[in-house]
């Protein structure tokens, strides 16, 4: 099923973005539908972590119209489009290094506006590598701990929509796996809705039923995963990788 | 050891109220990254304000008046965050420094109004104004007592910033203020809170040592508090309270060392000690080469 034919969760018309004079974005559009997992392909510096920076308001000056569950937050602060309901997991993940897991986990809660919170047992629960990692401070995780925990410190408000930059970044293929399967199960789980941006052809191919491609801050193509996975034309034009 | 306990007590007294005003000049840059040269004025009118209110020789009177001096210069540094500091934060740390020394200007010209030119003193509270013996060594009441305040005021800081919901928010906000934004935290409001306390120790420590200095406008910017005070910032750290209160009590006793062994060299002694860590460790004690900030570390 398609974006349009779901009830919209994310809606982006036309957005421009700067940093200072230069522009990053422009006249992105994206349709996600309530329950899509979406991707978002493009090389490095395509624009698809600027997206999620114009999506929060951070770090970037844009235009445009931004639609949460058919609200507008296009001129919110980041701090109220979080607690309107949207999380973002950033590509470098910043745990706060100074705080435990748990603490990082407990400052989530102020994303809740009027949601309650999920509570420690069940993302327990639902990913238990956690229970281990819970009293160590952000700075004695691993890089796929550290994954692990900046997702699970953004399910921690129930979150409508979740922004996933670059999961897999820096990560051994084992753990890429793990990730996987944990990002997976997050739909039915939390009932949350996912956009995820990567250069990951394969990680997305599992996860995603549909694609945008981005390059120099324009979507390129749209549509579903699966035509985009066998198109070794549209992946050697705009990602310069073939699936294996 | 007859000399080393005045030495030591007297270092300690010398550094607390100076680590009281660290304190809060190290937390506001942790969160805010503003190096706020109004503190001097907050410091001076703290000071002021206990010349004003104490009534009478009781160290009730005396401890109401330092409460006093807190909470008038806290709401006045909440008006500071507000009118002068908010508009500024987003064009950068160096307007932001200029900022605040327009506000210490500010802060000094109406203190000069109210209070006048003429320096004041303020007299020790009666149950502190003698001494006792210390390893046979006369050791002030008063100097004593600063210990002690000195002490309670780094516990409350140290719980306030571990173990409570706004430790938790300042301690994320001074690591990554995005991040924060990001996960809903109402960053402004955490700005504020700390600019209050910061601005509440600083009105404190003003008070503190209203009776162990002559009083005037020099008090803001003087060589005895507030230049160690940017020191020990440094020195300790920038952004870290354990940084500043260990750097402020060394300091202390260095300096009360060296009044005793080498009088001629008293004075000298944070200036070259500042010297030497920023040859050798910028980043000071508690400080990172990467990241500067360290709040409770």
């Amino acid at each position: 099923m398609s974006g349009s034919e779901r009830s919209s969760m994310l809606s982006v018309r036309g957005l421009d973005g700067w940093y200072g004079s230069a522009q990053a974005l422009f006249g992105v559009d994206l349709e996600v539908g309530v329950g899509e997992v979406v991707g978002l392909l493009g090389r490095n510096g395509a624009g698809k972590s600027s997206t999620f920076n114009a999506i929060m308001n951070l770090e970037l000056r844009s235009s445009g119209e931004i639609f949460v569950a058919g609200r507008s937050v296009a001129k919110r602060t980041a701090d109220q489009i979080a607690r309107a309901g949207v999380a973002w997991v950033p590509e470098d993940r910043r745990i706060f290094s100074n705080l435990t897991v748990r603490e990082n986990l407990d400052l989530a809660r102020f994303a809740c506006g009027d949601r309650e919170p999920v509570g420690v047992d069940e993302l327990l629960d639902s990913l238990p590598l956690l229970d281990k990692l819970i009293n160590r401070k952000g700075n004695q995780l691993s890089g796929g701990e550290q994954q692990l925990v900046a997702i699970a410190r953004a399910l921690v408000p129930r979150p409508a929509l979740l922004l996933l930059d670059e999961p897999t970044e820096g990560l051994a293929p084992l753990i890429v796996e793990g990730i996987a399967d944990a990002i997976a199960r997050l739909p039915e789980l939390f009932d949350v809705t996912i956009v995820l941006a990567e250069q990951n052809l394969p990680f997305v191919t599992s996860l995603t039923s549909r694609v945008y491609v981005l390059e120099t801050g324009r979507v390129v193509h749209a549509g579903p995963t699966a035509d985009f996975a066998a198109d070794a034309e549209l992946q050697d034009r705009y990602l310069s990788v073939s699936v294996a | 050891m007859n000399d080393l306990v005045p030495i030591v007590v007297a270092g300690i007294a010398q550094g607390v109220p100076i680590f009281v005003v660290a304190s809060g000049l190290t937390l506001i840059y942790g969160v805010l990254h503003v190096l706020n040269f109004a503190h001097g004025g907050f410091f001076l009118i703290g000071a002021l304000i206990v010349t004003t209110t104490l009534q009478g020789p009781s160290l009730a009177a005396f401890g109401l008046s330092v409460l006093l001096a807190g909470v008038g210069v806290m709401l006045i540094g909440v008006v500071s965050e507000v009118a002068v500091f908010r508009p500024l934060y987003k064009a950068g740390s160096t307007v932001s420094f200029l900022g605040a020394f327009a506000l210490f200007l500010a802060l000094v010209g109406i203190a000069l109004l109210i209070w006048g030119t003429n320096p004041r003193t303020v007299a020790y509270p009666e149950a502190l104004n003698g001494s006792f013996d210390v390893g046979g060594a006369r050791v002030g009441q008063y100097d004593l007592a600063l210990v002690a305040v000195g002490g309670v005021i780094a516990a409350g800081l140290y719980l306030l910033l571990t173990r409570t919901s706004l430790g938790t928010r300042v301690r994320a906000v001074s690591h990554d203020r995005t991040m924060a934004l990001a996960l809903g935290i109402r960053v402004q409001r955490v700005s504020t809170s700390i600019f209050a306390i910061g601005a509440f120790l600083a009105g404190v420590a003003g008070a503190l040592i209203a009776p162990v200095s002559s009083i005037d406008e020099s008090l803001a910017l003087s060589s005895d508090y507030m230049l160690p005070a940017f020191i020990v910032i440094i020195v300790g750290g920038l952004g870290s309270v354990p940084g500043a209160l260990i750097a402020a009590l060394a300091l202390g006793v260095l300096e009360s060392a060296l009044f005793r062994v080498a009088p001629s060299l008293s004075g000298f002694s944070y200036y070259l000690v500042v010297a030497l860590f920023l040859m050798f460790r910028p980043q000071g004690i508690f400080g990172s080469p990467s990241r500067s900030t360290q709040m409770a570390r």
